[in-house]
């Protein structure tokens, strides 16, 4: 392998994909970056086995040429050492030259380096792309449907699959569902995909989508997505973002979802947020983080916590509507607030069925959310 | 290394050599038997071989699965040790989460738990559940040289593999074929249940010494009880060697046998065999009764340090029962 290349490129490319290499990799080849050059460009690639990354770089972009490759070929080179070095070295372009066994020689300016690789035929193996079956999704609207889910995913390895997003795609539906069997939240949106290109039990780690969030720029550019059988693919201009899928089966939350209810509000968020969360400050002393909710005449509700150390806080709140029986209702006010706090919307409304069943919590402007919380069984 | 390159353990490659050449993999196996006896190589050996495509009843050793494996670079590989003295809950629950990930290929996930036994109750509880419902083909190898310290729910879902301790003779020639010393060698091979734990002895310091010491003390103990004393006070107490009563006592107890091995003609199993001149004009002064009885006087010794008396303290009271027989 002998390639020349401007090391703003190289640079600007190895950046963004060390993000994905472990610093302390629990195989020896994780620990490095792939690098595979063919005469149409170069392949940075790198992984800690839960995602991978990968960046292209072209010969040429806009008649500008950035590399020219005198013999193709591949090696994985160690991350932490290479990162570094090529971040420092002194001039605009650098040469690397591999040989046999993978020894690579890196050249920049007076400048050389020797250094060891490995074998790239044991780097893990990233899925082809089958580009037919491809969804687009506006970077914006990926970002938010992350949002508005990830925060009800379990942080209990007790069952791995609810780490994860369940993600669904049926008649260019693409529904995203996390739940921690305490509570819910589900995100719908319609994307843009072959009619019959569908998939079911796709479950990708909270964690993992967290730091896909990261690299989706701001703006509505398309997000390319792609599901491997055991691998998700998300192409984000030039950058690949491979995940890995989480083994088992989602369970099917669609039956504890209440279809018909005895009590519904609509609030103002802002304040049904602000309310809680002084709630939440006597509620968080007691370590049980519970407020109750109880509704009054005149379409009034009243919000409340106490603290056997602190005391007690009560407010009153209107709500634009109130229907349905009286109710009186103890829940997670870290839950709530966490779900109140990725609603978008100005007003939700507030469905209950009773005080020990679900509460479901849905925007009044569009029906594509869902987020249900479990109620506490209180003794007052 | 391949399973057929594993030393020894016959019967444990035939099985599962068997399991491979069938398909007929289990989902745990249980590999149990004396430390040192090759658990860990054969448990490596067989999981390169799950990992091989060559299909067959052993690694290749050239597809690209084996030389992932020979580098360490096997992503469906974990291997889980004990985290001070025991595997703890959390390390099965760090388990599960690397197992929790669709296969990254074809192959199956295999997991390689060192010290079994010492699972705590969570952790064995975890891991059952784990071992009920694997979420993917998983293959889990629990290593252990006391089986019934193992959950018994756990054991019972495993397939035991067993390990037997090497023969002495198949030990003590390979070493001495790897060029080791060959009277340290022939006292190694009686003192540990495998050839590395054989290897570690020889190569561990003050062994060559302490087997000096145990020659001066066995000769002394027996005939002057003053000087033998005086040796056990200057040569074990006083040096390093004194933590290691345990290794002198096992050496010693090889020292009497070998009186008896000489009475009965047995020359060719004795361990101080550069000794045999004296021991042959020694071990006739007494019958195998009194020879049985130092034995039994250096098991006793061992027994009171074992109950946290002195080291010194118990040898010297050795000392003086091996002088009034």
């Amino acid at each position: 392998m002998k390639l020349s290349i401007s090391k703003h490129e190289l640079n600007e490319a190895i950046q963004q994909v060390a993000k994905a290499a472990s610093s302390r990799p629990a195989i020896p080849i994780l620990g490095g970056i792939k690098i595979d050059v063919t005469h149409q460009g170069v392949t940075l690639t790198a992984s800690d086995t839960d995602i991978s990354i990968q960046s292209f770089i072209p010969v040429e972009n806009d008649e500008h040429v950035i590399a020219k490759v005198d013999k193709p070929g591949s090696v994985v080179m160690p991350s932490k050492f290479f990162v570094e070095m090529i971040r420092k070295l002194p001039a605009d372009t650098i040469e690397i030259e591999v040989g046999d066994s993978y020894q690579a020689m890196i050249r920049s300016g007076s400048t050389d380096i020797q250094m060891v690789g490995m074998d790239p035929e044991e780097f893990p193996v990233l899925p082809a792309v089958e580009e037919s079956e491809v969804l687009q999704i506006p970077g914006d609207l990926l970002k938010a449907m992350i949002r508005q889910t990830v925060f009800s995913a379990s942080t209990s390895e007790q069952t791995p699959v609810l780490t994860g997003v369940l993600w669904n795609l049926q008649d260019g539906l693409i529904k995203f569902v996390a739940t921690d069997r305490h509570r819910l939240a589900s995100r719908t949106a319609k994307v843009d995909t072959a009619p019959e290109y569908r998939f079911t039990n796709v479950v990708i780690a909270a964690k993992t989508l967290v730091e896909l969030s990261k690299l989706i720029p701001d703006g509505s550019a398309l997000v390319e997505v792609v599901v491997a059988s055991n691998q998700v693919l998300f192409r984000i201009g030039t950058l690949l973002f491979f995940s890995r899928i989480l083994d088992g089966t989602y369970p099917d939350t669609s039956k504890i979802i209440p279809q018909s209810f005895k009590t519904e509000l609509v609030l103002d968020t802002r304040k049904l947020t602000d309310a809680i969360d002084r709630a939440y400050l006597m509620s968080r002393e007691e370590k049980t983080n519970i407020v109750r909710l109880m509704t009054l005449d005149n379409s009034m509700i009243e919000v409340s916590s106490s603290s056997s150390e602190l005391g007690k806080v009560t407010e009153q709140l209107e709500a634009a509507s109130l229907e349905g029986e009286p109710l009186r209702i103890a829940f997670n006010s870290k839950y709530m607030l966490d779900t109140l706090k990725v609603i978008d919307s100005e007003q939700i409304i507030i469905s209950f069925t009773g005080a020990m069943s679900p509460i479901i919590i849905k925007p009044t402007d569009h029906a594509n959310s869902l987020y249900i919380i479990l109620p506490y069984r209180t003794t007052n | 290394m391949n399973i057929a390159a594993v030393p020894g353990q016959t019967k444990a490659k035939r099985i599962l050599q068997y399991v491979l050449k069938s398909g007929k993999v289990s989902h745990a196996y249980l590999f149990s038997g004396p430390s040192g006896t090759g658990r860990m190589a054969l448990a490596l050996a067989f999981a390169k071989a799950l990992f091989c495509t060559a299909g067959g009843d052993d690694a290749c050793g050239e597809c690209l699965e084996c030389r992932k494996f020979e580098h360490g670079n096997q992503p469906d590989l974990h291997r889980v040790a004990p985290d001070g003295a025991s595997v703890k809950l959390g390390q099965i629950q760090e388990l599960q989460r690397e197992m929790a990930f669709r296969t990254t290929s074809q192959h199956r996930k295999v997991y390689i738990m060192e010290h079994a036994e010492t699972m705590t109750v969570q952790a064995s509880n975890s891991l059952l559940k784990f071992l009920e419902e694997p979420l993917s083909p998983t293959v889990a190898i629990l290593l252990t040289d006391n089986p019934l310290a193992v959950l018994p729910t756990i054991r019972s879902r495993a397939q035991i593999i067993p390990f037997l301790p090497f023969p002495p003779e198949q030990m003590l020639q390979e070493l001495v074929n790897e060029g080791q010393p060959h009277l340290l060698a022939r006292a190694a091979v009686h003192l540990a249940s495998g050839i590395d734990g054989a290897r570690q002895l020889i190569q561990q310091n003050g062994f060559a010494e302490m087997r000096n010491v145990v020659i001066q003390l066995g000769k002394e103990g027996l005939t002057r009880f003053t000087a033998a004393m005086i040796t056990a006070q200057q040569r074990l107490f006083k040096t390093e060697l004194g933590e290691q009563s345990e290794l002198f006592l096992s050496l010693l107890l090889l020292w009497f046998k070998d009186m008896i091995h000489f009475q009965a003609g047995r020359q060719e199993k004795m361990v101080f065999i550069d000794q045999s001149e004296w021991i042959g004009t020694h071990a006739f002064a007494h019958s195998v009764d009194y020879w049985v009885e130092c034995m039994e006087h250096t098991l006793e010794a061992g027994k009171r340090i074992a109950a946290n008396v002195a080291p010194q303290l118990a040898v010297e009271q050795l000392l003086v029962n091996l002088q009034e027989g």
